[in-house]
C-alpha cells in the first residue's frame, strides 16, 4: 500500500469531512519534529539572507520530518494495512487502530520531550481523560513541554549552525569598513558563505546531524 | 555551551581578522614613512599603501584563514554533544 492508499483508508474509516481532517492533519504535524526543522532551516536561510526560498526549505524539513516518523508511522500502517485486508473494519477494530495510533505518537513525544519541560505539567492535576493511552500521559499533557523542548533544541542548533556564517559576515564587514570600500557586505559575504557550505558539504553534514539528533 | 560558543566564534574573527588589520597598519606605516620622505601630503599615497597592505594580508592569509574556517565550520555542524543542552 502506498501512503495515498493509507491515506484514503484513515480518511474513509475516521469519516471525517475533509476540514476537520485537514485540521487533524495540521495538528499532527505540530507534534512532529516539522517545527524543529523549519526553524533550523529558517536559520541557514537569514544566514544566506534569505536564500534558498521559504518553499524549498519548508518541503526539506517536511521531507525530514516524515523520515524521522517513521518509526511511528510504520507500525501503524502496518497495522491499518492488515485491517484493510477485509475492507470493512468494525467500530471496535478502528477504536483499536486510534488507540494504537495514540499511544505510537505519545511514546514517540514523550521520548523526544525534555524532562525539565516535562516535570512542570507533571505537577498539575490529573483529568479523567489522561489515561486514554497510558495511565498518566496523554497528547494533551505531553503537547505543551514538547513543543517547548523542540523550540529549545531548534533555537540551540540554529546558534550552533549560524555561527560560521556570522564570523565569516563580520570578518568582511571589518574588512570592507577597514579599506573604506564603498560595497554592500552581502554582496562579497554571500559568495564566501556559499563556498563555505560547499567545501564542507553543509547540507549533508546539517541533515545528518539532524536526523541522528533525537 | 552558549558562552563558549559565542567567546569561539569571538577568537576565531579575532584571529581570521588580524592578518588584514596587521596588513592595513604596516601599509599606514609605510604610508607615513613615504609621506615623510616624499614631502607629499597626498591622501592618494596613503591610500594606496593602506589599500595594498589590506589586500596584501587577505591574499597571504586566505588559505590559512579558509582552513580554519572550514574545519570549525565542519567541528559545528557536525558535532552532535554540541546541540545537547
Amino acid at each position: 500500500m502506498t501512503y495515498t492508499e493509507h491515506l484514503r483508508f484513515w480518511f474513509e474509516q475516521l469519516g471525517l469531512p475533509a476540514g476537520e481532517m485537514a485540521i487533524l492533519f495540521v495538528t499532527a504535524l505540530i507534534f512532529s519534529p516539522l517545527p524543529r526543522f523549519i526553524i533550523v532551516f529558517s536559520a541557514i536561510r537569514l544566514g544566506f539572507n534569505g536564500f534558498p526560498g521559504k518553499f524549498v526549505s519548508i518541503s526539506l524539513a517536511l521531507a525530514l520530518s516524515l523520515v524521522q516518523l517513521e518509526p511511528v508511522l510504520s507500525p501503524i500502517l502496518v497495522k491499518t494495512a492488515e485491517m484493510n485486508k477485509g475492507n470493512v473494519i468494525s467500530v471496535e477494530q478502528r477504536q483499536s487502530l486510534l488507540k494504537f495510533s495514540e499511544i505510537q505518537w505519545v511514546n514517540f513525544i514523550e521520548d523526544r520531550t525534555n524532562p525539565k519541560f516535562k516535570d512542570s505539567i507533571d505537577k498539575l492535576p490529573q483529568t479523567a481523560g489522561d489515561s486514554a493511552a497510558k495511565p498518566g500521559v496523554s497528547v494533551g499533557r505531553l503537547a505543551v513541554p514538547f513543543l517547548l523542548s523542540e523550540l529549545d533544541q531548534a533555537f540551540r542548533m540554529a546558534l550552533v549552525i549560524i555561527l560560521p556564517l556570522l564570523v565569516i559576515e563580520l570578518i568582511v564587514g571589518t574588512s570592507i569598513s577597514a579599506l573604506d570600500l564603498k560595497i554592500e557586505t552581502e554582496l562579497v559575504s554571500f559568495p564566501l558563505k556559499l563556498a563555505l557550505f560547499m567545501s564542507t558539504s553543509g547540507w549533508a553534514l546539517i541533515t545528518d546531524t539532524l536526523l541522528k539528533l533525537r | 555551551m552558549t558562552e563558549y560558543l559565542i567567546t569561539n566564534a569571538l577568537n576565531l574573527f579575532i584571529r581570521l581578522v588580524l592578518p588584514i588589520l596587521i596588513g592595513l597598519g604596516v601599509g599606514g606605516v609605510i604610508a607615513i614613512a613615504a609621506q615623510l620622505l616624499l614631502q607629499a601630503e597626498d591622501r592618494a599615497v596613503s591610500f594606496l599603501f593602506r589599500y595594498c597592505g589590506g589586500l596584501l594580508g587577505i591574499y597571504l592569509s586566505v588559505v590559512s584563514s579558509s582552513s580554519i574556517l572550514s574545519e570549525y565550520a565542519k567541528r559545528l555542524w557536525s558535532g552532535l554533544d554540541l546541540y545537547r543542552p
